[in-house]
């Protein structure tokens, strides 16, 4: 006999094996898997709720963080806050803003947005008294252009004269250094020939 | 497979309590008879029969109607029983005897004697452990070497191996019972 034989004449003998089982274990079976049924129901309905739960608490912290401003955007009052200071930075300038015409030539003057740009750069703290002295120093500087070309000789002939356009821009360009916040520019520069 | 057990299978599926009595009274006594082959008497294998009875309900939407649905079932048992018997580590039983082999002159009268299903039975019940559990899951439940390499997480060679031992102490095993019976 060898090995196949040997296996096949005791698989024949398993092959239609039966044993009933007693007689009680089909209940004990059912009962278990309604017990099991059961504690399955028991265990998604607790998931359920725990995840009801979860979302409203998750929701309830939306909420709280939408009712909490947000610094870094701005909101309605910063904007408005921003527009006064641009307002007041455009004060500022204007009221050293000299007149320009095509004969008169205006004095060679610093951009003032430069002192404004230097200004900003410093603390906060004192900031107030920077801008206070560095109005005084320019309006001296001013002054003292004035002066000297008042002095000037008269057969002196200007060197050139702004162009009208840049008067007109002028009158435009608060407008864009409100809405973008540029450096400001005064429109004059003058070249003295010796 | 046949229609009636397709449509009793799909109603399992579905979840049918019905259906799983029906399923359970015509499967009941195979299940039990494999659970017991592979058990330590009776009480063990009811516990096995009923958790493997319990793995079928919940699995059953996974089985594919193309397979056997008999061999499906005689898996899930083994599989339950192989568990069982891990968890018990009923291993104080182990007989050193893999040194034992029958002789060609044994073979030969081993050859001459019919052997009933009782005593094959007894003869495997006799085999250790390991080797009765590889040579059931071979020979008569049809499991080839590599799913019984991953139900007993060995290898397809110590499977192999397992199983020639196994033969050759069982044909061991037989003749001396048929010595010992030619004697009284």
């Amino acid at each position: 006999m060898n090995t196949n034989q040997f296996d096949e004449q005791i698989r024949a003998m398993f092959a239609n094996e039966v044993a009933e089982p007693s007689q009680h274990a089909e209940e004990v079976l059912f009962d278990r898997m309604a017990q099991l049924k059961k504690s399955k129901i028991r265990v998604l309905t607790l998931g359920t709720i725990v995840a009801a739960g979860a979302i409203m608490w998750v929701g309830t912290q939306f909420m709280d963080a939408d009712e909490v401003p947000n610094l870094e955007l701005p909101t309605q009052e910063n904007s408005a806050v921003n527009s006064a200071r641009s307002n007041e930075k455009l004060d500022y300038s204007a009221s050293f803003a000299l007149p320009v015409t095509e004969n008169e030539a205006p004095p060679s003057i610093e951009p003032v947005a430069d002192v404004e740009e230097k200004s900003d750069e410093l603390p906060a703290v004192g900031n107030a008294k920077r801008n206070e002295s560095t109005i005084a120093i320019e309006h001296d500087r001013i002054q003292n252009n004035l002066d000297a070309i008042e002095k000037a000789p008269a057969n002196l002939e200007p060197v050139g004269t702004l162009p009208v356009a840049t008067s007109q821009s002028a009158s435009v360009e608060p407008s864009l250094q409100k809405a973008e916040e540029e450096t400001w520019v005064l429109p004059a520069v003058v070249k003295v020939k010796d | 497979m046949d229609p009636a057990e397709v449509e009793l299978i799909d109603r399992c599926k579905k979840g049918s309590a019905a259906a799983q009595r029906e399923l359970y009274a015509r499967y009941k006594s195979l299940i039990f008879a494999v659970a017991l082959r592979y058990s330590n008497g009776r009480h063990d294998a009811e516990d096995i029969a009923q958790d493997s009875w319990i793995k079928v309900f919940r699995y059953i939407k996974s089985f594919s109607e193309n397979n056997s649905f008999e061999g499906w079932l005689r898996r899930i048992v083994v599989n339950t029983a192989i568990t069982h018997y891990r968890r018990q580590k009923k291993h104080a039983h182990h007989v050193a005897i893999d040194e034992v082999y029958a002789t060609p002159r044994d073979l030969e009268a081993f050859k001459e004697v019919e052997y009933t299903k009782e005593e094959i039975a007894s003869a495997i019940a006799q085999l250790p452990k390991g080797y009765a559990t590889v040579f059931k899951m071979y020979v008569i439940d049809g499991f080839k070497h590599r799913e019984i390499g991953a139900s007993l997480g060995i290898d397809v060679n110590t499977s192999k191996s397992q199983l020639s031992r196994a033969r050759k102490v069982l044909q061991s095993i037989l003749i001396n019972m048929a010595q010992r019976a030619k004697a009284e």
